[in-house]
């Protein structure tokens, strides 16, 4: 194979917009799926009608679901490609090292990503396949989003995980966010420091809005 | 010797049209059945390497940095001269021309002065087209700066990096070739002879910095582009490989060896801070455009500077020039300064160093603007000595920067030696005993691109260089000889290393045929350094291997080489009894300014070497000078 | 002052290397860096052992040569600054410094503190010029730059191709500097009829020579001693896709 896409694809510059592009989806779906958990705070009526509306529309559902599947699977593999890449081009380590000016999560985005890719499965198999937790899923009815989140979230261990990998997310976005843009050749001086911003306000309000949810269900305010 | 200087007849304004269509030309095809050698690939070889392989030649390049793009040419700072007139205020080729032979004090030839004048204009079109980034003002057109020795601005610019900016557009040119596969490139490589055959030059021995390997080259034609050797005087303005190896072997072959006594010394550099220094490092002449210059009037001055007041500082250069001021030419404010230190006014800590002061510059510019035009210059002196320049004024001190001497060449930059092209800093021509600041790169990019691609192909029309190979006796014996020098700097076994040598060669050039040169000082310099030489043959140590990377070994080589010149630069500096630009012989002077004799010395000093410790031949070619009048150069 | 070193030895490119230690008397502290592993050489010489090799020529900031990584950073701790033109000034009694040479892939070592960095030439033989040959050029002045491209061309053209980047780089990536490279003449009118040629070439040069991608983490951005910035990146990478997506006709000349 020789055509131009797979050349492309092959530069360390394509498998970058490979990243950056993939990424940014999950971003979008992340704050489509904060949005939707939001509703629990407004009543078990609202979440569940919303819950219920999108299985109203299975091909729009499932259309989104592939995508997103189909994003992840892109980053998760040009991301092992890039590592290995990455690691073949530096083989040998300092003796000393400082990494002055680059940002934690800049350097360890292998690290906190590997942390989310196997909070994700964890989640999935939590409500959408209830694998983990089936006793706590017997007696309810399918669609009554509201009871999963309250039931689930009674044990502290369990609401510690969560926080903790919502938090693995934000750090994971601190520096996703600008990344990307920058992969994608969006740098300017004049709106750097306002893309940077944003990237860690998203970021924060991803955390507090995902986190927020268990540890409400746990200190009592949402039953 | 024969020194013909092939100057072509005719008006001088068309010496060169006329001398591009008298020489015998190559069909475009045939060019690529000539082979050229370039040796060094700062501007001058870089530009010539790229060029003649444009043209179709085939090119070999060598340099002993380990990429074209670190030659020193990279250094330069302030600027490139081109008599474009773009800012009308009244140049030309004429005056750019009439002001080099000037600043050269008349000890350059007429009609390569000219040329260099009348090519400058091309070369700023070609960098340009490049893609240098030259300052520019807001309606998109270049800027220009005022130089010394001159009273129009026509020096081209990018910030304080000129000379970078022009290599990395040579280089660009290099590397468009390289990719072609049109010119094949050898970086840490070093020159360490070159090879004769039937008289004519037809290849080189190098060795390889990286492997030690010893090699032989040939080719139709060999150009030097090797640039100056002012690390003979061990602190320098130049990069600490700088050396004069490659002319020095040339001239050990017979290439003769045109004024090595003219060095430049530059006005401001930063003063030596103590015995450690490795070298010296300039800050561009350009600030003189905005710095005042001055020492304290009293002596032993040791208050700070902001302490003395107006009245008791001295502002020399404006006082003693009054129409050319902080803008005299280089060799006049290094002496004036040296003169005032000299006085017991020096300022710092050494008391070898005068101000130059931007408080003036300051105050009638802004903080800004004068950062905007001297930032880098500013940080740079900054992180050397620690001191804020926007704060108190900078302390600066002559230190030698470039060599206007070099091998000698006829007008088409050919040596003494058949097929041996020398340009750039490397040869002698077109500075007299003097270069004015923003020269060194026009002419190093004048050589390259303008000239010797246009010479060389005559050259080989006429010449017909028969065919040859590196197994030709020459190129064995020449290597032997090479391996043979390597072997015995790492036999010697002695006590004391190659720097060692090096700085007290350094301290005896600085001392006796730096700024200021009498005789009773040459002579003991002259019998000082063949002791030290003596010294080196039998004392010398050398570390490690000769195989594989050996900086030691480096050093000792060029070392070697330093010692013997430096004897040859003494020698002509004690014949050359007057005082012409940078070469000062104390004896000959008028109320403190050079006192030059052109019924005796208005012609090039030729060296032609004779043999091991033999006293060499000095050969002349006399100047003259048909369009400008011989006259006292006065700045004042 | 007395300071205690810990320095890379590797004979050359094929043994191994260690970090051996010395301890340099009468460092003074207006002392280059370099000038202080000279005043270190002379001592090994004289005691008959093998000087530390490093590259190093102009020693004023501008060639591009020398190359070690002091305390984990290119060109040590200050900002903007390369290695010769660090003093002494900047550490105190006492340091214990780790000196070692560029790691990368890309980059092997030829000896001690010398590193191989001729991909770099390759880099630039694949696009990183104006194809314009000597004499064919017209006035300068024909063609009016605007201040600002010419100082921002300017800006990129800084580079001094030292390599600081790669080596800060946990990725050793080179993409500062063939975005730096490319930055130049892509803001300039001189450069556009090449442009995205050139973006092409020097990009799979880059990756043919073993270099990483680049993961924004801005390490490189701190450790240039040019103090380049990666907008020039993110021009790169813009180029680079606007190339491949909708220039096909430069394929095959990139790849010559």
């Amino acid at each position: 194979m020789n055509s131009w896409v797979f050349k492309a694809m092959k530069s360390t510059i394509g498998q970058k917009w490979l990243m950056g592009l993939s990424g940014l989806f999950m971003i979008f779906f992340l704050l489509g799926h904060m949005s939707g958990n939001m509703l629990i705070y407004a009543g078990p009526e609202a979440i569940n009608t919303y819950a219920e509306t999108l299985r109203k529309f299975p091909a729009l559902l499932w259309a989104f679901r592939i995508l997103s599947v189909v994003a992840l699977v892109v980053h998760v593999v040009t991301a092992v490609v890039l590592t290995k890449r990455n690691r073949a081009a530096n083989p040998i380590p300092y003796a000393s090292s400082a990494w002055k000016g680059s940002s934690w999560s800049s350097r360890n985005m292998g690290m906190t990503g590997f942390v989310i890719l196997l909070y994700i499965i964890y989640h999935l198999a939590h409500f959408t396949w209830r694998l983990t937790h089936p006793e706590l899923f017997s007696e309810l009815d399918a669609f009554d989003a509201y009871q999963m989140v309250i039931l689930s979230f009674q044990e502290p261990w369990l609401v510690g995980l969560y926080v903790f990998a919502t938090f693995t997310v934000c750090l994971h976005l601190t520096h996703s966010i600008s990344s990307s843009l920058q992969t994608l050749g969006i740098n300017h001086p004049k709106y750097n420091e306002a893309i940077r911003r944003l990237g860690d306000f998203l970021a924060i309000v991803l955390f507090l809005g995902f986190s927020s949810i268990p540890v409400a269900v746990l200190l009592g305010i949402l039953s | 010797m024969k020194l013909e200087s092939k100057v072509p007849s005719g008006p001088l304004a068309e010496k060169w049209s006329k001398h591009k269509f008298d020489v015998k030309l190559i069909n475009p095809a045939n060019k690529r059945k000539y082979s050229v050698i370039v040796v060094g690939t700062g501007l001058a070889g870089a530009s010539a390497a790229a060029t003649m392989a444009e043209l179709g030649y085939k090119v070999t390049a060598f340099c002993y940095q380990d990429s074209p793009r670190r030659a020193h040419s990279i250094a330069a700072q302030g600027g490139i001269n081109a008599a474009k007139n773009y800012q009308g205020d009244g140049d030309s080729v004429h005056r750019l021309f009439y002001d080099t032979i000037k600043g050269g004090d008349f000890r350059a030839r007429e009609a390569n002065v000219y040329r260099l004048a009348q090519v400058s204009t091309d070369i700023i079109d070609q960098s340009v087209a490049q893609g240098v980034p030259f300052a520019r003002d807001y309606g998109g057109l270049l800027a220009n700066r005022s130089f010394g020795g001159s009273q129009v601005s026509r020096t081209f610019y990018a910030r304080g990096q000129t000379g970078q900016q022009l290599l990395l557009g040579a280089y660009s040119a290099l590397s468009r070739q390289i990719g072609m596969g049109t010119v094949e490139m050898h970086g840490k490589t070093e020159m360490l002879d070159l090879v004769i055959v039937n008289g004519k030059a037809r290849g080189i021995i190098t060795r390889n910095l990286e492997t030690g390997e010893i090699k032989r080259w040939a080719a139709d034609a060999v150009v030097l582009a090797t640039g100056g050797y002012g690390n003979v005087f061990y602190l320098s303005t130049n990069a600490i490989g700088c050396n004069v190896t490659a002319t020095y072997r040339a001239y050990k072959k017979g290439a003769g060896f045109a004024n090595p006594c003219f060095t430049q010394i530059h006005p401001t550099c930063i003063p030596v801070s103590g015995d450690h220094q490795s070298k010296l490092t300039l800050m561009s002449e350009s600030l003189r455009n905005d710095g005042r210059v001055w020492a304290p009037k009293k002596k032993g001055d040791k208050r700070p500077p902001a302490d003395i007041p107006e009245e008791e500082r001295d502002y020399f250069l404006e006082v003693k020039y009054p129409s050319y001021g902080n803008l005299a030419p280089r060799d006049i404010a290094s002496r004036a300064a040296k003169e005032a230190c000299d006085d017991g006014r020096g300022v710092g800590e050494s008391g070898l160093g005068v101000y130059l002061d931007f408080a003036d510059a300051i105050k009638r510019l802004g903080e800004d603007k004068v950062r905007e035009r001297y930032g880098n210059l500013f940080d740079m002196y900054q992180k050397i000595t620690d001191e804020n320049p926007y704060k108190m004024p900078m302390r600066i001190y002559p230190a030698v920067h470039y060599t206007m001497g070099g091998l000698w060449v006829d007008y088409n930059l050919m040596s003494t030696i058949s097929g041996l092209h020398v340009i750039g800093e490397a040869n002698f021509s077109d500075h007299g005993s003097n270069r004015l600041g923003a020269s060194a790169l026009m002419q190093g990019l004048a050589d390259g691109y303008f000239v010797l691609p246009n010479t060389i192909g005559n050259y080989f029309a006429t010449a017909k260089p028969e065919k040859t190979s590196i197994d030709a006796p020459e190129f064995i014996q020449a290597e032997n000889e090479v391996k043979e020098r390597i072997q015995k700097f790492m036999s010697i076994n002695g006590t004391k290393t190659p720097a060692e040598f090096h700085k007290e060669l350094g301290h005896i050039m600085w001392e006796k045929c730096g700024m200021a040169r009498d005789k009773a000082g040459l002579e003991s310099a002259i019998s000082k350094i063949q002791a030290l030489k003596k010294d080196f043959w039998s004392n010398l140590k050398v570390t490690g291997t000769a195989e594989g990377l050996n900086q030691t070994l480096e050093r000792a080589g060029r070392v070697a080489d330093f010692l013997e010149f430096g004897e040859l630069m003494c020698r002509d500096a004690l014949i050359r009894e007057e005082s012409c630009g940078g070469h000062f012989r104390v004896e000959h002077q008028e109320e403190g300014e050079a006192k030059r004799d052109d019924a005796n010395f208005c012609h090039v000093a030729v060296w032609e070497y004779q043999g091991e410790d033999k006293v060499p031949l000095r050969h002349k070619e006399e100047l003259t000078f048909e369009t400008l009048q011989l006259s006292t150069r006065s700045y004042k | 002052m007395k300071i205690k070193l810990h320095v890379w030895r590797q004979k050359n490119a094929k043994s191994p290397g260690k970090m051996e230690t010395y301890s340099p008397s009468d460092v003074n502290p207006n002392m280059s860096f370099l000038e202080m592993l000279d005043v270190l050489n002379e001592d090994l010489i004289k005691k008959g052992e093998d000087a530390i090799s490093f590259d190093h020529d102009c020693r004023e900031g501008i060639c591009g040569s020398c190359s070690m990584v002091i305390n984990g950073r290119p060109h040590g701790p200050s900002k903007g600054t390369t290695a010769c033109q660090l003093h002494m000034r900047s550490f105190k009694e006492g340091d214990e410094l780790f000196i070692e040479p560029w790691r990368a892939g890309a980059f092997p070592v030829v000896k001690d503190l010398i590193v191989d960095r001729t991909p770099f030439d390759r880099i630039m033989a694949k696009g990183g010029f104006v194809s314009v040959n000597t004499g064919s050029a017209q006035d300068a002045n024909a063609l009016p730059i605007s201040k600002d491209l010419a100082d921002k061309s300017f800006e990129a053209a800084a580079c001094i191709g030292c390599g600081a980047c790669v080596a800060a780089c946990k990725n050793s990536s080179a993409m500062l500097f063939v975005s730096a490279k490319v930055s130049q003449l892509a803001l300039l009118p001189q450069g556009q009829p090449e442009r995205m040629r050139r973006a092409l070439g020097m990009l799979r040069q880059h990756d043919e020579e073993g270099f990483g991608a680049c993961t924004n983490t801005k390490a490189c951005e701190a450790a240039c001693p040019k103090e380049i910035s990666i907008e020039n990146i993110a021009r790169l990478n813009r180029d680079f896709m606007k190339a491949t997506l909708f220039y096909p006709e430069h394929e095959s000349s990139a790849n010559e």
